[in-house]
């Protein structure tokens, strides 16, 4: 029983922010995201007291996670009810904004990631995302059910679009600048 | 080479990140100092790959507070998981065998399986439970997916059982038509008076009424805020009037959705330690049915959950709750009256409006004093007094009623305390009256707490003046013209990207990167900085009445658990209050040392706000009253001098520049002083809490009355 807390303890430590961040993208929403990976690191324990021999217990969790974030999306599709809260991270410090009228929370914008992350597919974001939480391609491949080979080639691909992006992105900045300074002030 | 080929993409980053194998990385590396293309490209992705990992290093989340909690939630279950031996893991969903077999019971069990060998002999032996859940979610998904609206009537009975029996029986009706999201549901007594009753006709409206708030019908917000499941009943103190209350707050929490018994036994079925058990159930009229049951015992808690299904078709019948502590025991059962399909053209869209009679007596003003007021009969001890009144404080103080919300704690002669106030609305007036009602069903406040909320809607109907102003919402300013709003369009114009005020992720600054938007980006950030400013002085406020109110008592007279609420109360205001603190500096901080011109270091002669130099803040020998009432002080400053700058209070163009300046010199130490300030709370805290005893200090927050 030790060896199994133990065994969570530790991937816990190690492995809990990242996977809370990677259902929080894939979800949009804090409290489940976090309920997704409670459950996914409680299956790893009833499994551990089972006696499973699992050999890669990070790509374990993962996938369970991967189908707990796509059913439990299904059924709130089915059941007409949107996802989505205010305790999002994207506005930051809920607390905090208290009396800040919801109006003014909503009107903040995307984060940058978030913003970036929109000309990705799915598929590549997911890449993305595992790979900068640190894992090596054969754990991404076998997480995705994928060859390693297609990681890199998506890896490679998103890399690519997310760099045009965020050239044309920084370009339109600029561009919006200089017309802002030809145009006689409003007040 | 000249014509050379090129590595892909996919190859380059693959080895970069070290993925290749030694051939091929051997080739690729030769290659890359041969060709200037795919070295460039490399470098690209590298350095996209570096821009990515600034922007995923900027983020905060889940942050360490989470992380905690989750931490332990999780050891917490997880030991459940892994202790619960004498239940057989979920994982393998089958029929409970029993754990020991003592002589009686052997008895008896060996004539119910000859009784049943019998019985099953000619019928077939009974499926497993996981069958019959499967069965019944299937019954109840067949059932629900129709095109149709479902009309469904309980039988309620909700009972005590031990120390005494105590029942009460009442009949809820309720209309859901999920196609169109319309909703209705009516609890009544058997006598047909109606005692909670929403209505939603369509998505955008929500009619309630109420018997217990005295409001009559009136109209709530669209969406109800928090999401409540049947099961929580059994998260209850078995005691019939926290079972009501609790009952209440599902009633309201209902969504267009028709009740499914199948759907929470199965969320119920999935927690830890759960044993699901099937038998047969007797029937009246002749029929087969199961009964199926999940059973979760823990920490002296036991909780039982059944569901009798027919066996032919799985369509449930009854359903019913049963808990029990050491002392107490409590049931809820629903039975189900009616539960039908009704085609929409033969629905009446009346049903889903509130009744007529009852939209015509509107608002009835009716006094306000409500719950159980039972007059206090014996004197009652003051340190029972102490706990019932840190009880109300901390579950306001919850409810967040602390910040600008006029309602009052008051301790009156002869042993009463009375809660009065006046809030927004209905909706606000109904959710504390729930709240303080459980409170009032503890134990420990003996009965005597005496409640008079009243909503702003029954003083109007009562022609009274409210006792207070209501601050409603905080001041937002849009049309003034401000000294400092050139200056400050100026600044956003020069600065069009969220700026340096906008440190923080997400927060969405303002941008005024066209020149259109940079009269609404002045708004918005003058809007912001006052609500920000309004928020700290609301908590500022807070901190200073509960620093008058037991500041000066010595600290002896209070039990260790009104301590302890004391505390975290303290702590929860002094951290917000920080936290606004350094929200409105990161937020004003850039943008007055450019606009303000006049060099103001942090030297520049800050005017002392409380009359005392910043370091002393973290004068020890203060007491923790003290520094809240500094802390208050150092808010209320902020607070006047934001409102003079943002606000428009009657300052004169030439005067401007001192206002920047003095909000700049106030705002410097700020951050320090409370800061400062927290630190010596935090002190103080820590050394009375170290001198409790060990018991007295419960580990986590969960006072009487918590949420």
């Amino acid at each position: 029983m030790d060896e199994a807390l133990q065994k969570v303890c530790e991937l816990f430590e190690s492995w809990y922010s990242a996977m809370v961040r990677y259902a929080w993208r894939a979800t949009g929403s804090v409290e489940l995201a976090e309920e997704v990976v409670q459950e996914a690191f409680l299956e790893f324990c009833r499994a551990a007291r089972a006696g499973a021999r699992i050999a890669n217990p990070k790509a374990w969790i993962l996938c369970v996670i991967r189908h707990q974030v796509s059913k439990r999306l299904s059924q709130e599709k089915d059941s007409g009810i949107v996802i989505g809260s205010l305790d999002d991270p994207r506005f930051p410090h809920p607390d905090c904004l208290g009396q800040v009228d919801a109006a003014a929370a909503l009107d903040l914008e995307l984060d940058d990631v978030t913003r970036l992350f929109l000309v990705l597919s799915r598929r590549e974001e997911e890449v993305v995302l595992l790979r900068i939480e640190g894992l090596k391609y054969r754990e991404i491949a076998s997480h995705l059910g994928i060859a390693p080979k297609t990681v890199g080639t998506l890896l490679g691909r998103a890399l690519r679009k997310l760099r045009a992006a965020a050239q044309e992105d920084r370009s339109r900045r600029v561009k919006a600048g200089k017309v802002g300074n030809d145009i006689p002030e409003p007040l | 080479m000249i014509f050379q080929n090129h590595y892909s993409d996919a190859t380059l980053i693959s080895y970069l990140d070290g993925e290749l194998s030694g051939r091929m990385e051997r080739r690729v590396q030769k290659h890359l100092q041969t060709c200037w293309k795919c070295r460039t490209r490399a470098a690209e992705l590298e350095q996209q790959v570096h821009e990515l990992e600034r922007a995923f290093a900027a983020q905060t989340f889940p942050g360490p507070s989470r992380i905690d909690a989750a931490r332990r939630r999780l050891f917490e279950r997880c030991r459940t998981v892994l202790e619960a031996r004498d239940w057989q893991p979920l994982a393998h969903w089958s029929v409970q065998p029993p754990r020991r077999i003592r002589l009686a019971p052997a008895l008896a069990a060996a004539a119910c399986v000859v009784a049943l060998g019998l019985w099953f002999g000619l019928r077939g032996p009974a499926p497993e439970a996981v069958e019959i859940v499967a069965g019944l979610q299937e019954f109840e998904r067949a059932a629900y997916s129709e095109p149709a609206a479902f009309h469904q009537v309980f039988r309620v009975e909700m009972a005590e059982i031990r120390p005494r029996r105590r029942k009460r029986v009442s009949r809820v009706e309720i209309w859901s038509d999920p196609g169109r999201r319309r909703h209705a549901a009516r609890w009544e007594e058997p006598g047909g008076e109606l005692l909670y009753a929403v209505w939603r006709p369509d998505p955008g409206r929500r009619w309630v009424y109420d018997r217990a708030t005295a409001a009559g019908l009136y109209p709530a917000s669209a969406e109800s805020a928090e999401r409540v499941s049947i099961i929580d009943l059994a998260a209850q103190e078995p005691v019939l009037e926290q079972l009501e209350a609790a009952f209440l707050r599902w009633l309201r929490s209902g969504d267009w959705r028709p009740v499914r018994f199948g759907s929470a036994f199965y969320a119920f079925s999935r927690r830890d330690g759960v044993a699901l058990r099937v038998e047969p159930a007797p029937t009246a009229g002749g029929g087969r049915a199961y009964r199926l049951s999940a059973l979760q015992a823990s920490s002296g808690r036991r909780v039982e959950l059944v569901v009798e299904v027919d066996a032919e078709t799985y369509r449930p019948r009854l359903q019913y709750i049963r808990f029990e502590t050491a002392q107490r025991a409590a049931e809820v059962r629903f039975v189900v009256e009616r539960s039908e399909a009704v085609r929409r053209e033969f629905l009446r869209a009346a049903v889903f409006e509130p009744d007529p009679r009852l939209r015509k007596r509107l608002p009835a003003p009716r006094p306000a004093v409500r719950p159980r007021e039972r007059p206090a009969t014996r004197p009652r001890p003051a340190a029972e007094l102490e706990r019932t009144e840190m009880a109300l404080r901390y579950l306001l103080h919850q409810h967040r009623s602390c910040l600008g919300e006029p309602v009052e704690v008051v301790r009156e002669s002869g042993g009463r305390i009375r809660v009065r106030g006046v809030v927004r609305d209905f909706e606000r007036k109904a959710e504390l009256l729930t709240a303080l009602a459980e409170l009032q069903a503890a134990p420990f406040t003996g009965g005597g707490v005496e409640v008079e909320i009243r909503a702003i809607g029954e003083l109007i109907e009562q022609n009274l003046p409210p006792e207070e102003t209501v601050q409603d919402a905080p001041v937002r300013v849009y049309t003034s013209r401000l000294p400092i709003r050139e200056r400050l369009a100026a600044y956003l114009r020069k600065h069009p990207a969220p700026g340096p005020e906008a440190e923080e992720k997400g927060e969405g600054g303002p941008t005024a990167a066209d020149p259109g938007n940079v009269g609404e980006a002045v708004t918005r950030f003058s809007n912001r900085v006052i609500s920000l400013a309004d928020g700290a002085l609301a908590e500022a406020w807070a901190l200073r009445r509960l620093a008058e109110r037991y500041g000066s008592a010595p600290r002896r007279a209070l039990g260790p658990e009104s301590r302890w609420l004391l505390e975290v109360m303290v702590r929860d205001h002094m951290a917000a209050l920080v936290a606004r603190g350094r929200r409105v500096r990161g937020l004003l901080g850039p943008v007055l040392a450019e606009i303000g011109g006049a060099g103001e270091g942090p030297e520049s002669g800050a005017p002392s706000v409380a009359g005392r130099p910043p370091g002393a803040a973290a004068d020890p020998a203060a007491s923790w009253s003290a520094a809240c009432l500094q802390a208050f002080q150092r808010a209320k400053r902020m607070h006047e001098l934001v409102h003079r700058l943002f606000a428009g209070e009657d300052l004169p163009e030439d005067r401007l520049d001192a206002a920047v300046g003095e909000l700049a010199a106030a705002l410097l130490p700020l951050d320090r002083e409370f800061s400062g300030l927290e630190e010596q709370l935090h002190r103080e805290l820590t050394r009375l809490g170290r001198r409790q005893p060990p018991s007295a200090r419960p580990e986590a927050p969960q006072p009487p009355g918590s949420k």
